[in-house]
């Protein structure tokens, strides 16, 4: 099954002259992490509020062409509820506001979409423990600190077993232990099937897990293929956000030492290739 | 939220039948001595709870009513030929009983409502809601609590952007005219950030399932004890004896 299908969409936001997103095909596979990213009003933020539907429902605006989210029109809500896990940028508003546990606040969604009981422990229970978030369990939702709320929606999201994962920057707030998380989270879900799509500027989280990096640029694809072939790219590598530390490392030595063999292009992207590299 | 520290433990639909029928019993009570008398005895128990500073809420409130009614109906008024005597003023008996009266209801109104809010288990009466009624019932009362929560909401915000003008150099001191220009920067953020939050927190519940047109699974369904039966018919008869000797006395 495919995760969304973007078919010559363009969508402009409200009152604005420009088009965010500019005739764009794209197809996002399940089984996949992938990881849209490109210099600020790029457009990938709102490639996720396409595929779920929240462009144009919530945010106004216009948009042609043809998306389908797991081979449903996102404009339709209820045929999507629980298939996909979206995380906002503002995880405080995606809370329930009702729950009284983090327990309950994992549940709430399982619970909303009728789940029976003994369904509805398992998975939470199983969660919990999956973003090492079990610890947290009688804590109220409001006690949280932003790195502990974001994990505890993660765990909520998950709880349904959704077949798509649209992530706008979820790393942040998370310390390294909850980026660990985050990863080994994306590449289980990945594993089991789903389609996993992340708009992120952190180079050094997705880089290394994501299978597919799509380079936006203007509202169009630029660039598109396996993450560290892409940020070699000149139009990925203009972009400072879009390097690896370990490239933004690179680069600073070159400078330095601008005619030694192990500063040429192409430079490293990952810190086995940089290792391997001044190991010769 | 909105439960608070203290969530009774009673059935939430208990909790919620004995604060309309308390208020439902202060304007059956004949006036003027009952709905004051009423009004004491709501006091007292609220005092003696464990949210007693709802009271202090709750006469914040009540206050300026109780100030309204007495200056309209006791001392503006023409005492006509029973007045009463107070603090060397002259004022008008019978819109004196009528102020105490009206007061004294809505005072009970008022403090109920605060008990009820300030001890409200939203997560227990979602379960309530959802073990009894359909989707439509729990969607209806789950936006009726979320509606509750934006006052909280709307507290941290004022706080926060308190503070952050104050930080860019606003002051809230001075004469009554600087203090009604400094609330445009005050205002103007809070009612622009709320209305933008609406959007946001649409949004955010969106994604935790709401769509769903199943019926919502309860995690907890409160049981309706004996004590909660006692509660629930004590209150309906108290409120039928009350419209019942304002009949037939």
């Amino acid at each position: 099954m495919r995760g969304v299908r973007f078919e010559e969409v363009t969508y402009r936001y409200p009152e604005t002259p420009d088009p965010a997103i500019r005739g764009l095909t794209l197809d996002l596979e399940c089984g996949e992490i992938s990881w849209l990213f490109g210099p600020a009003g790029a457009g990938a933020s709102t490639l996720l509020a396409l595929a779920s539907g929240a462009a144009p429902r919530h945010l106004g605006g216009i948009v042609s062409g043809r998306i389908r989210t797991l081979g449903s029109d996102p404009s339709a809500p209820a045929a999507l509820a629980g298939r996909v896990a979206q995380l906002l940028p503002s995880p405080t508003l995606q809370l329930s506001g009702v729950a009284n546990t983090v327990w309950e606040e994992v549940a709430f969604t399982p619970a909303t979409l009728g789940w029976p009981r003994s369904r509805i422990t398992a998975t939470v229970d199983r969660s919990l423990t999956r973003l090492a978030v079990d610890h947290l369990r009688d804590r109220h939702p409001g006690t949280l600190s932003g790195g502990e709320t974001r994990r505890v929606l993660l765990a909520a999201l998950a709880a349904t077993n959704p077949d798509l994962w649209l992530l706008d920057e979820p790393a942040l707030a998370l310390d390294d232990a909850g980026r660990n998380q985050l990863t080994a989270l994306l590449r289980e879900e990945a594993r089991r099937g789903a389609a996993v799509v992340v708009a992120s500027e952190d180079a050094d989280l997705l880089a290394p897990v994501a299978h597919r990096l799509v380079f936006l640029s203007g509202g169009r694809v630029a660039a598109d293929g396996r993450p560290g072939e892409v940020l070699r790219t000149t139009a990925c590598r203009g972009s400072e956000a879009g390097n690896t530390s370990v490239a933004l490392l690179a680069e600073s030595i070159r400078r330095l030492i601008p005619e030694s063999p192990r500063t040429r292009n192409p430079l490293p992207v990952f810190t086995e290739e940089f290792l391997e590299r001044w190991r010769r | 939220m909105t439960g608070g520290p203290s969530p009774t433990r009673v059935h939430p639909f208990t909790s919620a039948v004995l604060a309309t029928g308390t208020a439902i019993l202060s304007l059956a009570l004949p006036p003027w001595e009952g709905p004051l008398l009423h009004f004491l005895v709501v006091a007292l128990v609220v005092l003696a709870s464990r949210v007693r500073d709802t009271l202090w809420h709750g006469f914040l409130l009540v206050a300026p009513l109780w100030f309204f009614l007495v200056l309209i109906h006791a001392v503006l008024a023409d005492p006509g030929s029973n007045p009463v005597m107070f603090g060397g003023r002259t004022l008008a008996r019978d819109g004196l009983y009528l102020s105490l009266t009206q007061g004294s209801r809505l005072g009970v109104i008022i403090l109920v409502t605060l008990t009820w809010y300030r001890t409200l288990d939203t997560s227990r009466l979602l379960d309530a809601v959802a073990a009894r009624g359909g989707r439509v019932a729990w969607t209806g009362t789950w936006l009726a609590i979320a509606t509750l929560h934006t006052i909280h909401r709307f507290q941290d915000r004022t706080r926060a952007i308190l503070a952050a003008q104050r930080a860019r150099g606003l002051r809230l001191t001075g004469s009554p005219v600087r203090r009604i220009r400094a609330l445009r920067p005050l205002l103007v953020p809070l009612l622009l950030g709320a209305l933008i939050e609406v959007d946001e927190r649409a949004l955010g519940l969106e994604t935790r399932g709401l769509p769903s047109r199943r019926p919502r699974t309860p995690l907890a369904p409160p049981a309706v004890t004996l004590l909660d039966h006692l509660l629930r018919w004590g209150i309906a008869l108290a409120v039928i004896a009350a419209i019942l000797y304002r009949i037939f006395r």
